[in-house]
């Protein structure tokens, strides 16, 4: 919304610890380069998000083996010491577990402990989650004029599944909705579907933040498989290229043809991704190794990376955050991330930037030698008009 | 203007002043409704290219006073595969204006509202706050609720039982006191059944402003304590000075259904997909109304060898005026 010159467009600066583990406790900072306002509009933080990225999302009691325990329950392993250099800090004396910090209400449903058996065949754990369902509502309205886009892109996943498939709709996709406010109803939305991909490339856990490591399923010790070794694969972005219609009967146009207001600006208050991942859940079941996991595999949304900006509004051009935070970190109104709602915004001037600090236990024996937390502080930049 | 939580300073006037007056507008009396249909969807090997329309007349305002409409809630029918709401797609229409799209969405795709319970509780409970969602209405002196209850699948053990409790909170409009009423009842067949009166009439001397409902079914006492609220139907009327209207409306052909699956009153807290509708909703004027229509996002979609049902309910309150 115009306020006094003003436009707001979502801001993250986010970055994930990818910290092997050693026989000793470790303290280390996360990459202050990552937590750093670049841009030449200050960005006002109102959130900040911590999860385990690319975990188990629950074990299943009483625990058959370690894999049991490696889930993303790690938040209550890892602490974290969050603060704004030559301001203020989160915490003043020690680390918190990150699972200590007071969580907004954020989560969806929890699955029902029970096998399915449905149209995708059985599952015999828990599915990774009821609604596969991540919404960010806009701290302030986003001005969409008329020509105006928002270009998303999603990665593709480390994750395996059997074989390549090929089935229309895909195994798994997502499904994008803008969420506008006026019109007729007081409200409207854009849509798009995009197909979602395996990287079929190896990942190695503790090199880099992302793309993300394999998680408990094994990454590349299963076949590699399906589909891509683009981490950004252009049939996962939209507005995509070309005008052949893609899985969906979608062509490039489809998003601009819904304007619900064609003859001026739109006001974006919210947009929500859903996480088509039942058929997935099922495919990894049935693994060919032979190895099955007995707990449900993480949510796509805690390891597809997404890259946003606006073209032809708002920064024009600029990326909302760095390219590649797990949808789970930003997108945070609805998310399984640990939320905490600052009850004083921080506004960061162009080249200020935050630090956070991340500690991990020395290896435990019901633990992965690996930990991936990943933080992200939220809010909106406030650019000139 | 914000509204006070539980526990704001503001907040007992505030229901206070809302619950006699209105929030919207200046009502006589302001009473809650759900609108809601349960379509069964296409099954067949080609099923994902057929459309399954709303049942008729469903989602339409059929009293002769305004309805605001604030909240949708989605869910599929007990027993089915809660997550197979991920297959089912969406539109609502009203003459040829879209609600949000006119592309089928995914359901889960409209969810914009957080509502899980604790796991313990989440999935035998759903929690309405009239305050948070709406507004809360008003029960005179001697008003009571007739609360009828109906199990969709008996307990598959001979002689459990599985008890529904259903409970209202508020606060006494003159004594600013808080206000519990509750009832239960216990439940093995099919049969539909109006839990006693009395646990729920207001025999006091001040008129009750109603915040709070909470609908909870109980597992068999054979088995694990957490029941599934899914498999409750229920439908309130206020007796007095209320509407004499059940509060719920559904589907009235081909099949007459009374009481709506207990999910769907999950607006605050349970299981069902929530999506709040922007700003203060619609207002419904009597005869307004959409239609909805769902489709199926892939064939054969089937549950161990049943269709799937959607169950979709419009939530808000009429404003008597």
């Amino acid at each position: 919304m115009a306020d006094g010159g003003l436009i707001y467009e979502p801001r993250a600066l986010w970055s994930i610890a990818n910290v092997v583990g050693s026989s000793d406790p470790q303290l280390l900072q996360v990459d202050r380069r990552h937590l750093f306002n670049g841009e030449r509009w200050p960005i006002t933080i109102t959130r900040v998000s911590l999860a385990a990225i690319n975990y188990t999302l629950a074990g299943t009691p009483p625990p058959a083996s370690t894999a049991d325990l490696d889930t993303s329950t790690i938040i209550s392993r890892a602490r974290v010491s969050l603060s704004v250099p030559l301001r203020y800090h989160f915490n003043r004396r020690q680390p918190i577990v990150v699972a200590g910090f007071g969580p907004e209400r954020t989560a969806q449903p929890p699955t029902a402990n029970t096998a399915i058996a449905g149209p995708y065949g059985t599952l015999t754990y828990r599915p990774s989650s009821l609604f596969g369902l991540s919404h960010l509502r806009f701290d302030k309205p986003l001005m969409l004029p008329k020509n105006g886009t928002i270009e998303w892109g999603l990665s593709a996943h480390t994750s395996p599944l059997p074989t390549p498939v090929t089935t229309n709709p895909p195994v798994s996709y997502a499904s994008m909705l803008y969420q506008e406010s006026g019109g007729f109803f007081g409200g409207s939305g854009r849509s798009r579907d995009v197909q979602l991909f395996c990287y079929s490339g190896q990942a190695l856990p503790g090199i880099e933040c992302w793309p993300y490591s394999p998680d408990t399923f094994g990454g590349g010790a299963m076949p590699a498989v399906v589909s891509s070794n683009n981490w950004w694969p252009p049939q996962s972005l939209f507005p995509a290229g070309g005008n052949a219609p893609d899985f969906f009967g979608q062509r490039n146009t489809t998003f601009s043809a819904q304007e619900s207001t064609r003859s001026g600006s739109t006001e974006l208050s919210g947009m929500s991704c859903f996480f088509f991942q039942v058929q997935e859940d099922v495919l990894v079941s049935k693994d060919p190794g032979g190895t099955a996991p007995s707990v449900p595999p993480s949510e796509l949304c805690t390891r597809t990376g997404c890259r946003v900006r606006s073209t032809n509004a708002g920064s024009a051009g600029h990326d909302w955050w760095r390219p590649g935070a797990p949808v789970c970190l930003v997108m945070d109104t609805i998310t399984p991330a640990n939320v905490i709602e600052l009850s004083e915004p921080i506004t960061l001037g162009p080249g200020e930037q935050l630090d956070a600090e991340i500690e991990v236990p020395a290896n435990l024996a019901d633990q992965q030698t690996t930990f991936r937390i990943g933080v992200s502080f939220n809010g909106y930049a406030a650019i000139e008009g | 203007m914000p509204i006070p939580q539980k526990g704001d300073p503001d907040y007992v006037e505030y229901v206070l002043r809302t619950a006699q007056g209105g929030l919207i507008r200046q009502g006589v009396i302001n009473e809650p409704r759900m609108l809601f249909d349960e379509l069964i969807l296409p099954s067949g090997a080609n099923g994902s290219a057929e459309i399954v329309n709303g049942n008729p007349g469903v989602f339409v305002n059929g009293e002769q006073f305004p309805l605001r409409i604030t909240h949708m809630t989605a869910t599929v029918r007990h027993s089915a595969l809660e997550v197979l709401l991920q297959t089912i797609g969406i539109r609502l229409n009203y003459h040829d204006q879209w609600y949000m799209n006119p592309r089928f969405l995914p359901v889960p795709v409209f969810g914009n509202k957080s509502t899980a319970a604790p796991e313990p509780a989440s999935s035998a409970t759903a929690h309405w706050d009239f305050v948070a969602n709406g507004q809360p209405f008003v029960m005179s002196a001697r008003d009571t609720l007739v609360v009828r209850v109906q199990l969709q699948v008996v307990p598959a053990s001979t002689g459990a039982k599985l008890t529904a409790n259903v409970t209202f909170e508020g606060i006494g409009t003159m004594s600013r006191r808080p206000y519990i009423l509750n009832g239960q009842i216990d439940l093995d067949d099919l049969a539909a059944i109006d839990i006693p009166t009395a646990n729920f009439r207001n025999d006091g001397v001040e008129p009750i402003a109603i915040t709070d409902m909470t609908v909870n079914l109980s597992g068999p006492d054979l088995s694990s304590p957490q029941g599934f609220v899914s498999n409750l139907r229920f439908n309130v009327m206020q007796v007095g000075n209320g509407t004499g209207v059940r509060w719920f409306s559904g589907p009235a052909f081909p099949v007459n259904i009374q009481l709506a699956q207990a999910t769907l009153a999950g607006v605050t807290t349970g299981r069902a997909l929530v999506h709040q509708f922007p700003g203060d909703g619609f207002i419904w004027e009597p005869g307004e109304g959409l239609t909805l229509q769902a489709q199926p996002r892939v064939n054969n979609l089937l549950d161990g060898g049943n269709p799937v049902v959607l169950c979709l309910g419009l939530c808000g309150y009429i404003m008597v005026v």
